[in-house]
């Protein structure tokens, strides 16, 4: 289940029939150690695939902690940049997708708390993006109350709805029920990303569950009912 | 178990991570408490909504933009940058780390020589023994100072020597790396490779058995056949046996006909036998050449003769025609006999019919050909000789 929902991102394991990519079969039998080891000796093809790998994940990450496709993107850049530069620190023992997630993590951590500095509020609105359709918003084409459209389009409504109640959670505990629901990390790579242990990464996992589902149901209460 | 003790574990119980025990407590919590439950159920919807959350799709080119940005810039740059920085901070730290009993010493002294001018300039003067503890003063520093600077050279070239040792041993680690790499490159293509060929071989020897199977299926029927055209072939043989030792009697048989028509054939020999027996088909007709004295001897031959039944047969009606003149002298004695012409038994059966008489001979029917030959014999025994 998992890993379907990481090859419908394409992630890794993402199928060979992928026209962006240009890197070889042989590169994408190798694991991400292999692959780090290679761009470490300056395998251009090599840094290549592993970031055809995580771009769509850290993008991902990225966009539902920041909240804006132009911050995903620098966010992502910049992520990469680090990783790049940091290639040599990293402990081949280690898992790979962790550490790179860990860099993501530290980087939109570091995005937030400019932001807080710069407006004085936790976090911007997305630009170009409305606000909650609020119990009088009746002309609002994406109020699940007057919208009658296809499966498609309610789909990405309640996909919406569930984006903007993930955006009244903490970047905290945001991030890490990302990181467990979305990137599949084990508990003890989310120990060692938050520098905690597996127990408080659990409790955080499960506040974060309930601060979500309390969310949404404010949000939206007919879910529940 | 109460409320709050339940909702710290609502995740594990969702994941089936809680312990048999906690999982039993949880249970018993939930059918007592309905709010928890409910709150359950709704994390599950919540979590539920989550995962069902597709991703966003990254940009189509953001993937080809952050490769061609990393590799725009030079991997040793790259890595060498914050090297350099940290060189350059630890340059400007590392004497106060290193050596800060030398920095603390250079600077007391200063201090001592700052204070004890002051002294001076506030009591009128330095005398001449101030002076020279302070040039005593500056040369301990400036000893100081060149001890620093040769301990300082040292740290650098060590340092150096460290920093260009472990990158050596880095790059043998990475070459390292990159052969083990390329190792298991070669051994992940070899093993396909060879998965690619043992299936091929699967393959074939798939249809080489499908062929040897149709092979031994067509043996098999062949091998039936064979058995069944030898049971024929026996079965033939058997009769072609029996044909042919029939075929071989029946030769005999004409080979024994062709003896005794040999023996009397009057185109193969050149003396002309009395009695001709000469076959058409399957008409026999006798001839006869010569005297009757000639003639009857060679008759009752065929006539005793038991190999040829037809020849036997003809011969005694030949002689039963011939010596019918002579019969008369014979059937008289019989008369005077009482016997009516029979002939006359030996033994028991002659005593019998003698005494009495022809009523019960019925019950000892002779043989007739017997009887008819025995009369024959009678009559050529009794006719005159040379008669006619």
């Amino acid at each position: 289940m998992k890993m379907n929902r990481m090859r419908d991102r394409g992630e890794p394991g993402a199928g060979p029939g992928d026209p962006a990519t240009t890197t070889s079969l042989a590169l994408r039998a190798l694991d991400d150690t292999d692959c780090v080891v290679l761009a470490r000796s300056g395998n251009e093809t090599a840094i290549e695939e592993l970031v055809r790998r995580y771009t769509p994940g850290v993008y991902n990450l990225q966009y539902r902690l920041l909240g804006t496709r132009e911050a995903a993107e620098d966010a992502t850049q910049e992520t990469f940049m680090r990783a790049y530069r940091n290639l040599t620190r990293f402990d081949p023992r280690r898992v790979f997708k962790a550490w790179l997630y860990a860099i993501a993590w530290n980087y939109a951590r570091d995005e937030l708390r400019r932001r807080k500095r710069r407006s004085g509020i936790p976090e911007a609105r997305p630009a170009g993006q409305r606000a909650p359709p609020t119990p009088s918003a009746a002309d609002d084409p994406c109020d699940y109350r007057t919208a009658a459209p296809s499966e498609t389009v309610v789909r990405k409504e309640e996909e919406e709805w569930v984006h903007r109640a993930l955006h009244r959670l903490r970047p905290q505990e945001r991030a890490v029920l990302l990181l467990r629901e979305f990137e599949g990390l084990s508990y003890e790579d989310l120990a060692r990303l938050f520098a905690c242990r597996v127990g408080t990464v659990k409790s955080r996992l499960n506040r974060a569950r309930l601060a979500l589902k309390r969310v949404m149901a404010k949000l939206r209460p007919d879910w529940f009912s | 178990m109460n409320c709050a003790q339940c909702r710290n574990h609502f995740s594990d119980y969702l994941e089936k991570a809680v312990t048999p025990i906690l999982e039993r407590e949880m249970g018993t919590h939930f059918e007592a408490c309905q709010g928890c439950a409910a709150d359950l159920r709704e994390l599950e919807v919540a979590i539920a909504r989550l995962r069902k959350m597709t991703a966003v799709a990254a940009p189509p080119g953001l993937a080809a933009s952050v490769t061609s940005r990393l590799l725009a810039t030079p991997l040793a740059a790259a890595h060498s940058e914050p090297a350099m920085q940290r060189s350059g901070k630890r340059s400007a730290r590392e004497p106060a780390r290193t050596w800060p009993w030398a920095t603390l010493a250079a600077a007391s002294l200063l201090i001592a020589a700052a204070s004890f001018f002051a002294g001076h300039i506030v009591s009128g003067g330095p005398s001449v023994e101030d002076l020279a503890n302070l040039e005593n003063a500056r040369r301990q520093v400036e000893s100081l100072e060149n001890q620093l600077s040769d301990t300082r050279a040292k740290f650098v070239e060590e340092s150096a020597n460290l920093r260009h040792e472990m990158m050596s041993l880095t790059s043998g680690f990475d070459h390292w790396k990159i052969e083990h790499a390329a190792a298991l490159e070669i051994e992940r293509k070899t093993r396909r490779d060879l998965d690619r060929r043992l299936q091929e071989t699967a393959r074939q020897i798939e249809t080489h058995a499908e062929s040897l199977a149709a092979v031994q299926a067509r043996l098999d029927a062949t091998i039936e056949e064979r058995n069944s055209a030898i049971t024929e072939m026996d079965s033939l043989t058997r009769e072609l046996a029996l044909a042919t030792e029939r075929r071989a009697a029946e030769t005999r048989r004409r080979l024994a006909r062709a003896s005794a028509w040999t023996t009397t054939n009057p185109r193969e020999s050149r003396a002309v036998p009395p009695v001709l027996f000469v076959r058409n088909g399957d008409i026999i007709r006798l001839k006869t050449r010569g005297t009757l004295d000639e003639i009857v001897p060679h008759l009752f031959t065929f006539a005793e003769s038991d190999a040829e039944p037809e020849f036997a047969d003809l011969a005694l009606t030949t002689l039963e025609s011939r010596l019918e003149p002579f019969a008369l002298a014979v059937d008289a004695e019989d008369t005077v006999r009482g016997l009516s012409g029979r002939p006359e038994r030996a033994g028991i059966v002659g005593w019998f019919n003698r005494r009495v008489g022809l009523a019960n001979a019925a019950y000892e029917e002779p043989d007739e050909r017997s009887t008819r030959l025995d009369r024959l014999r009678r009559i050529w025994r009794q006719r005159v000789p040379g008669e006619q």
